[in-house]
């Protein structure tokens, strides 16, 4: 690839990006909200959170499920979440360590 | 019996409609500083993945603030073409809206929040979405529920422009760095983006009856991770619990 191909592929690939972000947006200027919206709308999040979570402990495997719960379990205690981000982390971290 | 409210406003915002405040601008900048740190880690990340990607670094520097997301960006230049022909362009382009198509359904939450933006205003504000940024903003929104006032696009703005110049500050070491290759494995740092989904959704988290779109939404999203390459699963599977919660007897 040349110079002037690289960066024309970027440029296709920000537009895209770019698209992504306001689509949804965009799109519900054009939906009515109707109660089941409503509900689709409230559930939204805590699904995207869901379908992250579960497959990235799938592939991570142990030291991501480990880390997970420590992650959740120091949030409950201390609500905090960054400190929970680095307790998760050195969990994963440890377990790897360990030969996991 | 209480009846449903149906209006957004109701729902979302029963203190108002949204502020634009330099106060919450401030504050979001700040809460975000210590969260650049973490994105230093990914634009080094970036940097060193573009130099090896053989971009130079303004074509580097562009796409990461093009392209400005973590996922999508690394698996861009692990396919980064070496001719451009129709088939490479577009497989490149396929796995960047895959793993992008999230952005949609978080543009899509986002939007009760926008919709009183002037039009470019919202626009130029989606621009810096990124998952975290998603994420502090709803938690704003929830906060600012509790605390009877309302939501401030302003923590949008402060926090989102913060993780931006972060990423784009640090781009040019990593890619000055090039080929020495951080282990980010063995701290774990690799794990980041899921340990902080799991420890944001724990505030969410309202019964069980609350969160069946959410086991929908994990069990789809498994089966879709199994039988299906590449990241459609985040997509397939949150579609999966929205919909649940739209067919869901409240």
């Amino acid at each position: 690839m040349t110079g002037t191909e690289n960066v024309m592929l970027i440029f296709i690939l920000a537009v895209a990006t770019y698209f992504c972000r306001v689509g949804g947006f965009v799109a519900m200027r054009y939906v009515p909200f109707t109660p089941p919206v409503r509900r689709a709308l409230e559930a939204l999040p805590g699904s995207v959170m869901a379908a992250v979570i579960v497959p990235g402990v799938i592939a991570s495997g142990l030291p991501g499920l480990i880390g997970v719960i420590a992650a959740v379990l120091s949030m409950l205690f201390i609500k905090k979440d960054l400190a929970a981000m680095v307790f998760g982390c050195a969990a994963a971290a440890l377990v790897r360590a360990a030969g996991f | 019996m209480k009846s449903e409210p149906l209006t957004l406003e109701e729902v979302y915002l029963p203190h108002g409609a949204p502020v634009f405040t330099k106060r919450g601008t401030r504050d979001g900048f700040i809460s975000a500083l210590p969260y650049g740190l973490g994105m230093i880690a990914f634009g080094l990340t970036a940097g060193v993945l573009a130099a090896q990607t053989r971009l130079s670094l303004p074509e580097g520097v562009f796409m990461n603030s093009g392209v400005y997301v973590g996922a999508a960006q690394l698996a861009a230049y692990a396919h980064w073409p070496a001719v451009w022909t129709l088939a490479n362009i577009l497989a490149v382009l396929l796995i960047v809206v895959i793993i992008n198509s999230r952005f949609i359904l978080m543009g899509a939450s986002l939007y009760p929040y926008f919709k009183y933006l002037k039009g470019w205003q919202a626009w130029a504000l989606l621009f810096f979405n990124i998952d975290i940024l998603w994420l502090m903003f709803l938690r704003e929104a929830e906060t600012a529920k509790e605390q009877a006032r309302p939501p401030d696009i302003g923590f949008y703005f402060g926090f989102g422009v913060c993780m931006w110049m972060f990423s784009f500050i640090s781009f040019a070491p990593g890619w000055w760095i090039g080929s020495a290759i951080t282990d980010f494995k063995r701290y774990g740092l690799d794990l980041f983006m899921l340990m902080f989904f799991a420890s944001i959704s724990v505030p969410l988290w309202k019964g069980v009856a609350h969160a069946r779109p959410w086991m929908a939404a994990a069990v789809v999203a498994a089966i879709a991770y199994f039988i299906l390459p590449g990241s459609y699963y985040i997509v397939i599977g949150a579609l999966a619990g929205s919909l649940t919660g739209a067919l869901q007897k409240t």
